[in-house]
């Protein structure tokens, strides 16, 4: 799944292939017959675990970003992907509740699924390529490191709060530090325009 | 005294929804046309009360009269910043209709500002501004001047030729193209033949942009590789106040900038000619 670039939306692009991989793979187990729990949550466990880990670590660094250099409704986008990560998160955890392999189980991993498979095409199509015209290269790398370094520094989800967020709050909250950012040194906030492109 | 104190934002009879309306303008009139900083790294904003860029170079000189044999003296070389202020005016009448909600208050005056504004740093940038110690682009390239032709079909060739020049010094790309806004309006409307846009085809010679310069003469081939040209912010543009009477604001776009080009062979001018 690592990808080759540190371009932060190369890498998230990467873990989203890797979870259309990974959903494949749980596809696979499930018609094996007779369904064997252990190969089911040899896929589902890192599955998970990634799924949360992926939804924190662009809250923490994608999505303020977006807010600050998107041109396309960043906000609009970024109220989706937050509910989209609720969604995804209510799944995952609703699995955790129950016995791998039963119709509980599935229930709960076909609505992580589901949700997940909503919010990657959205992102791509919204945020994604918001993100990709408007920021920087040099952003973007920087980004990507940081983005890097969260996984290396998070294998799993402890010490990580992966509970649901309210969108609204998250949104107020990171307009509300960019307002800030900008009336402290009372300048406009155009700062580097190298890298994009002349709209 | 803050970092916002010197713009005196808070002696102006402006509201919040006045004062948003009026940044928000200001900042989409500016990001459009300041084209040299879209071709420069950046550094900053620093803020207001710094005031140079050192370049990390000494300059010899004679140590004081009267002084003992054997010392040596040297000076640290700087560039400072210098400020550029541009004045605008605001109708009051204007700041309460937006106030009560108006989307189309008016504006003029700002955007006269904001065009004056931008186009003095892309002319320090461009083509140097000797009063402020800034030498520009057009100054400090290290080739021969190219001409640009009145026939835009020949553009590809020249802009290649730029691009094959600096490949073979060693400077890499990507490279983009800055060229004068009525010689880009006649790009943007050129079909070759077999109907390829002539921008598309410049965009592929280059790797990078055609950038729309206004302030520029004639056209620039710049490497966008990175570390060649550094433009380096104290204020970036920013609002402040100057005084109000009865029936209006008189306002200022201000910023402190300085600009240092790094690598000669990194820009080739293409003169009008």
């Amino acid at each position: 799944m690592p990808s080759e670039s540190t371009d932060i939306t190369d890498q998230i692009l990467a873990h989203h292939e890797w979870f259309r991989e990974q959903f494949v793979r749980l596809d696979d187990a499930k018609a094996a017959s007779p369904a064997n729990p252990d190969a089911l949550r040899a896929v589902w466990d890192p599955l998970a675990t990634k799924l949360d880990l992926h939804a924190i670590a662009e809250e923490e660094i994608f999505y303020p970003q977006l807010l600050r250099r998107g041109t396309e409704d960043p906000e609009e986008a970024t109220l989706d992907a937050i509910g989209d990560h609720n969604d995804i998160r209510d799944g995952v955890h609703a699995a955790e509740a129950h016995t791998v392999g039963t119709p509980e189980w599935w229930a709960a991993v076909t609505a992580a699924r589901e949700a997940n498979d909503e919010h990657m095409a959205e992102e791509e199509r919204e945020g994604i390529a918001d993100f990709r015209a408007n920021a920087p290269a040099g952003l973007r790398e920087a980004l990507g490191r940081q983005f890097a370094r969260f996984f290396e520094q998070h294998p799993t989800t402890d010490g990580v709060n992966v509970s649901d967020k309210n969108p609204e709050r998250y949104v107020e909250t990171i307009e509300r530090d960019i307002a800030q950012t900008r009336a402290g040194d009372g300048s406009l906030g155009i700062g580097s325009l190298k890298g994009q492109r002349q709209l | 005294m803050t970092a916002t104190d010197h713009l005196l934002r808070d002696l102006a009879p402006i509201p919040a929804r006045a004062w948003e309306e009026i940044e928000s303008e200001a900042r989409s009139r500016l990001t459009p046309q300041l084209a040299a900083r879209r071709l420069s790294d950046w550094s900053g904003p620093h803020g207001w009360r710094e005031d140079r860029l050192s370049v990390g170079r000494v300059e010899d000189i004679a140590q004081p009269a009267g002084g003992a044999d054997g010392v040596q003296t040297a000076q640290r070389r700087v560039l400072p910043y210098t400020e550029i202020r541009v004045p605008f005016t605001v109708r009051r009448r204007e700041i309460d209709d937006i106030q009560r909600g108006a989307t189309d208050a008016d504006l003029d005056d700002l955007r006269r500002a904001a065009r004056a504004a931008a186009i003095t740093e892309n002319r320090a940038i461009f083509h140097g501004w000797s009063a402020a110690g800034i030498d520009g682009l057009v100054q400090v390239s290290g080739f021969p001047t190219a001409t640009l032709g009145e026939d835009c079909q020949t553009y590809p060739a020249i802009v290649a030729q730029a691009v094959d020049r600096m490949r073979g010094k060693g400077i890499g790309g990507p490279y983009a193209l800055a060229i004068s806004p009525s010689r880009y309006t006649r790009i943007v409307e050129t079909t070759e033949h077999g109907g390829y846009l002539l921008v598309d085809h410049l965009t592929r010679v280059l790797g990078g942009e055609v950038i729309w310069s206004p302030g520029l003469d004639g056209a620039l081939v710049v490497s966008q590789r990175g570390g060649d040209f550094l433009l380096s912010v104290g204020q970036d543009w920013s609002v402040g106040y100057t005084a109000h009477d009865a029936e209006s604001v008189q306002l200022y776009l201000e910023e402190t900038l300085t600009f240092r080009a790094i690598e000669p062979d990194a820009v080739i001018v293409l003169a009008d000619g």
